[in-house]
């Protein structure tokens, strides 16, 4: 097995540009496009806090069911691609999450802004805001 | 191509702190696309031993390499039925009282199910991709 050691992996034509060879061998990528820039293991409930992450400078609790995930770096546009799960105990408790513009923050280069809320017919608050015991949030796309 | 580089490992000498932590930390570390049905097939997967069928709408995964700890980011995304007008939701969830153990750093539960109370769906392509940091 062959290794090597660096700090920093810069394309030669292109800075920003390094190929992968694909796996069936008859395709190249780009090796930038298919890495997580930023991704946050959350608590979502009473004080928040950052269990595990990257690239992700700060969280703050906007309110139930409301959250936002700062990035360390920037991305390049607002054309980001974000997942979010949740990791429930209680089944009877069932939530959606989302990236969203809610409550007029509009969604940025530096920020991911997330809101959930309760998803079930039968209780009085359904639709109502909802905080979650562990948040799980990716982004994809491209870094300033 | 002016310039080709072939090597089996890429470590930073620094991990973490500088560019190539988005080569470690960024790569995802584990995904499926399975049928959830009772056979639980596995379409295609990176660092999945095995998918268990736990019950309707409840599936669980073994990693074949475990991760360093269970704050991994894994998020679930089933393809939802064409027609009905039921809302779905679909999260990774502990559900240890239904025959699985907490969501971890060597496994994942996962579960799918309505708007309806304790009603559960099977769908035939469920997809997870997780990252973090492997052990």
């Amino acid at each position: 097995m062959s290794e090597m050691i660096v700090n920093k992996l810069t394309g030669k034509t292109s800075a920003g540009d390094i190929d992968v060879v694909s796996e069936g061998g008859n395709a190249t990528m780009q090796l930038q496009q298919g890495l997580a820039k930023a991704w946050v293991n959350f608590v979502g409930t009473g004080t928040v806090s950052i269990n595990n992450s990257l690239n992700v400078a700060s969280l703050t609790d906007n309110g139930t069911g409301d959250y936002s995930v700062s990035f360390s770096s920037s991305m390049a546009n607002t054309n980001w691609s974000s997942q979010v799960d949740t990791n429930y105990e209680a089944l009877g408790l069932h939530s959606i999450y989302r990236a969203t513009n809610n409550s007029g923050r509009t969604k940025t280069t530096s920020q991911v802004q997330l809101s959930g809320k309760n998803y079930r017919h039968s209780v009085s608050d359904r639709n109502s805001p909802l905080d979650v015991g562990e948040l799980m949030n990716t982004i994809n796309g491209d870094l300033a | 191509m002016a310039g080709k580089i072939i090597a089996d490992q890429i470590q930073s000498t620094t991990a973490g702190t500088l560019d190539t932590k988005y080569v470690v930390d960024g790569s995802v570390k584990s995904y499926v696309n399975f049928n959830q049905g009772t056979v639980n097939v596995i379409r295609k997967s990176l660092n999945i031993s095995s998918v268990t069928d736990r019950a309707t709408g409840r599936a669980s995964g073994n990693f074949t390499s475990s991760f360093s700890d269970a704050e991994h980011t894994a998020t679930a995304m089933p393809l939802y039925p064409t027609s009905g007008t039921a809302e779905y939701w679909s999260c990774i969830s502990n559900d240890s009282g239904n025959g699985g153990v907490d969501t971890s750093k060597t496994s994942w539960n996962q579960t799918y199910g309505d708007q309806n109370e304790e009603h559960f769906w099977d769908s035939n392509k469920q997809m997870i991709m997780v990252v973090g940091d492997l052990a």
